[in-house]
């Protein structure tokens, strides 16, 4: 017999799991790497996107206390000190006035994305001009209000991810449990769910989508990532329905049944966890659709207000097409995105998938 | 089987009328009525007695439950009502603009199937080779791309720049004074761009759908038979493998069909194309209720009946959905 004494047998390698060995798969497609690196490359983007592109310091020190008006372009109560000291957002020249003490750690690039750059802001910086094409002031070009053009996709990247995401996890969430109920219980909670389903799907996405921000009266981004979400979870719902159907069938199922284990803790602790794996695939191909909705909607006008975003830049382009920089950086920007996206669902896909591996795959 | 249809019939009856009340309960309860527009309007009279003549020309007085039974009453029997904006009945509407969208789906499906099965037996057939990923790539970008960003940027270079193609329009100013010939050919010219748009999407998704089905076709033991026997390549896959990715290409024309009909809002838009999808949109901005209603019922009418009509021919087709589903 070969070296196999007890002493071995003790330290025999724990089998990895489903999802290390499904990363394992992941990691060999050089694509779906490439593509997760750049949706992390993006998130990072969207997570510092004040510190990267602004007008107000990231970190600064006013009369003897530490404050954080970047966080500003998020909620206003970081600037209330400024608001009450009449800066209106100039910080350059009145920090430097009111507190000679002061000190700031300003963003990497200096520019607004919500309005155009005055006279004397920033010393060696001339105001912006309106429909400028890029130079060494406003890399991507100004758009025919004189905002800049690259701090308007900087902060828009965090506009797409945001809604990406959010959406994405709403929809998700609401998919997911109706399938599970309706898979699960089966009968006429089984029935009526799938009606609704089927109501939600055969309505013109359009159609529903506008009718509810029409009844907001003004969108903001979290009213876009409540109706976006809201429409989104059909797909999710069949599939994880199917999937419930198949799964309860299964014999531990009924030994769990047998058992006493009650029906909230089979349906999340026994089905579901089995259950997530291919529900993963449209998750994430849904996260680049509602990318491509919420650009969309920015484009047709009914986009977030006050928020900068990608597809209120294609919009403005659309009128100027002479231009090309309002229409060129932010498709261009929307595409990647998609395409990095649907990369890595799809690696996901053949990651997860037992079937395209049974053959060696592609 | 009867049973089945009858049962099929009837609880998409229930579906529609379930659609139809949610959407006329949504566009009525939106901010505004068609009113608002006239209103703001120095020329129109406003006068209390006009407003409340108006209002019950156009069925505002009722609460929505209430219209909403009026008119479903009505289109029962076929009467859809007339547009506020442009007071002819809701059915001329649609059919005046089915016409120009069905212009640009029906080339863009009939180009979609030509190119995209070749594309697909093409790239399972060399698969794995250099050319085929460069070509799988390609493909795959243009699936990723946004409808609308290429619309932008085939405007911007091919009609601005270099003038191949016009911006909008379906047609030219002086199109009343063609010949025929002419006017076939203007309208051609200006279909060009949008079917493009319309087109690559579909054409990228669908010869990845055949490859991937063919792929899953060509691992079968009858395939390799079929090699074994000594039959040429080319014949082993028209022959053999190709006709059994059939089933599932043919259903998906069937679920495409609802998107036939209601065109694209947003490519209707971009080129100003006068179709139903851009109809649909200024109905809403208008709040014209009879004319998004009527272009809803069209819509949700052709989804039933393309998943009926998709999930009888799946049962007819092949024998083992009619088996298991006993």
């Amino acid at each position: 017999m070969s070296d196999i004494s007890p002493e071995k047998l003790k330290h025999l390698k724990k089998s990895p799991g489903f999802w290390k060995e499904a990363w394992g798969r992941f990691r060999q497609r050089r694509l779906a790497m490439l593509a997760l690196l750049v949706v992390a490359l993006l998130s990072v983007v969207a997570l510092f996107a004040p510190a990267i592109a602004g007008s107000k310091p990231v970190v600064c020190k006013y009369q003897g206390e530490i404050y954080f008006p970047c966080l500003g372009y998020y909620s206003p109560s970081f600037e209330a000190r400024f608001l009450s000291d009449n800066f209106f957002g100039v910080y350059y020249k009145n920090l430097k006035e009111k507190d000679p003490e002061s000190w700031a750690i300003w963003p990497l690039y200096f520019n607004d994305p919500n309005r155009p750059i005055e006279e004397g802001e920033w010393p060696t910086k001339p105001p912006t001009q309106q429909n400028e094409a890029p130079n060494t002031n406003n890399w991507f070009g100004t758009d025919d209000k004189g905002i800049d053009v690259f701090a308007q996709m900087v902060h828009g990247t965090r506009t797409a991810l945001l809604i990406g995401f959010v959406s994405m996890g709403l929809a998700a969430t609401i998919g997911i449990t109706f399938g599970a109920l309706a898979g699960y219980f089966g009968g006429w909670i089984d029935v009526l769910i799938s009606r609704v389903i089927e109501v939600v799907m055969c309505v013109p996405t359009i159609v529903l989508i506008l009718a509810l921000l029409a009844v907001i009266d003004e969108a903001t981004i979290w009213h876009m990532m409540a109706v976006i979400g809201g429409t989104g979870w059909t797909g999710i719902a069949r599939l994880t329905r199917g999937e419930f159907l198949r799964l309860k069938a299964q014999d531990y199922i009924s030994a769990a049944r047998v058992l006493g284990v009650g029906h909230i803790r089979i349906m999340f602790r026994y089905l579901l966890p089995n259950a997530l794996a291919p529900v993963l695939v449209p998750i994430t191909f849904g996260i680049a659709a509602a990318i491509l909705i919420e650009s969309a909607l920015s484009f047709l006008g009914f986009g977030p207000a006050g928020t900068p975003s990608w597809g209120k830049l294609l919009r403005a382009g659309q009128n100027h097409f002479e231009d090309w920089w309002l229409i060129f950086f932010p498709g261009l920007a929307v595409f990647s995105t998609v395409l990095a996206y649907n990369l890595i669902g799809e690696g996901l896909q053949e990651a997860t998938d037992p079937r395209l591996r049974e053959n060696g795959g592609e | 089987m009867f049973t089945y249809l009858v049962r099929r019939i009837a609880i998409g009856g229930l579906t529609l009328i379930l659609i139809t009340f949610l959407i006329f309960g949504l566009i009525r309860n939106m901010p505004g009525t068609p009113l608002t527009l006239d209103l703001l309007d120095p020329d129109v009279d406003v006068s209390p007695e006009r407003i409340a003549q108006l209002e019950a020309a156009y069925g505002l007085d009722k609460p929505w439950p209430l219209a909403y039974v009026h008119w479903l009453g009505n289109a029962a029997t076929g009467d859809l009502g007339k547009s506020f904006k442009q007071k002819i009945p809701v059915a001329q509407v649609i059919l005046d603009r089915l016409g120009p969208t069905l212009l640009l789906s029906i080339p863009s499906l009939i180009l979609t199937y030509i190119f995209s099965i070749p594309l697909g037996l093409l790239s399972s057939a060399r698969a794995g080779k250099l050319d085929e990923r460069i070509q799988s790539t390609i493909l795959y970008m243009l699936y990723s791309l946004p409808s609308f960003v290429a619309a932008l940027f085939l405007q911007l270079y091919l009609a601005v720049r270099w003038e191949w193609f016009p911006l909008y329009g379906m047609t030219s100013n002086n199109y009343d004074e063609m010949s025929s010939l002419e006017q076939t050919w203007d309208l051609m010219w200006h279909a060009t761009l949008p079917v493009i748009c319309y087109t690559y999407g579909s054409l990228a998704y669908y010869s990845r759908f055949i490859r991937a089905n063919l792929q899953e076709v060509l691992r079968q033991d009858f395939i390799r038979t079929a090699r074994a026997k000594g039959l040429s390549p080319f014949n082993v896959m028209w022959h053999h493998a190709f006709r059994n990715t059939l089933i599932p290409l043919v259903t998906m024309i069937g679920l495409t069909l609802p998107a036939l009909v209601s065109g694209s809002v947003i490519i209707e838009g971009v080129f100003s194309w006068p179709g139903m999808g851009r109809e649909l949109l200024q109905s809403i901005s208008e709040r014209d209720y009879p004319t998004v209603m009527g272009i809803t019922l069209v819509y949700s009418v052709l989804t039933l009946v393309s998943q009926l009509l998709a999930d009888i021919f799946y049962a007819v087709v092949d024998p083992r959905v009619r088996i298991d589903s006993k």
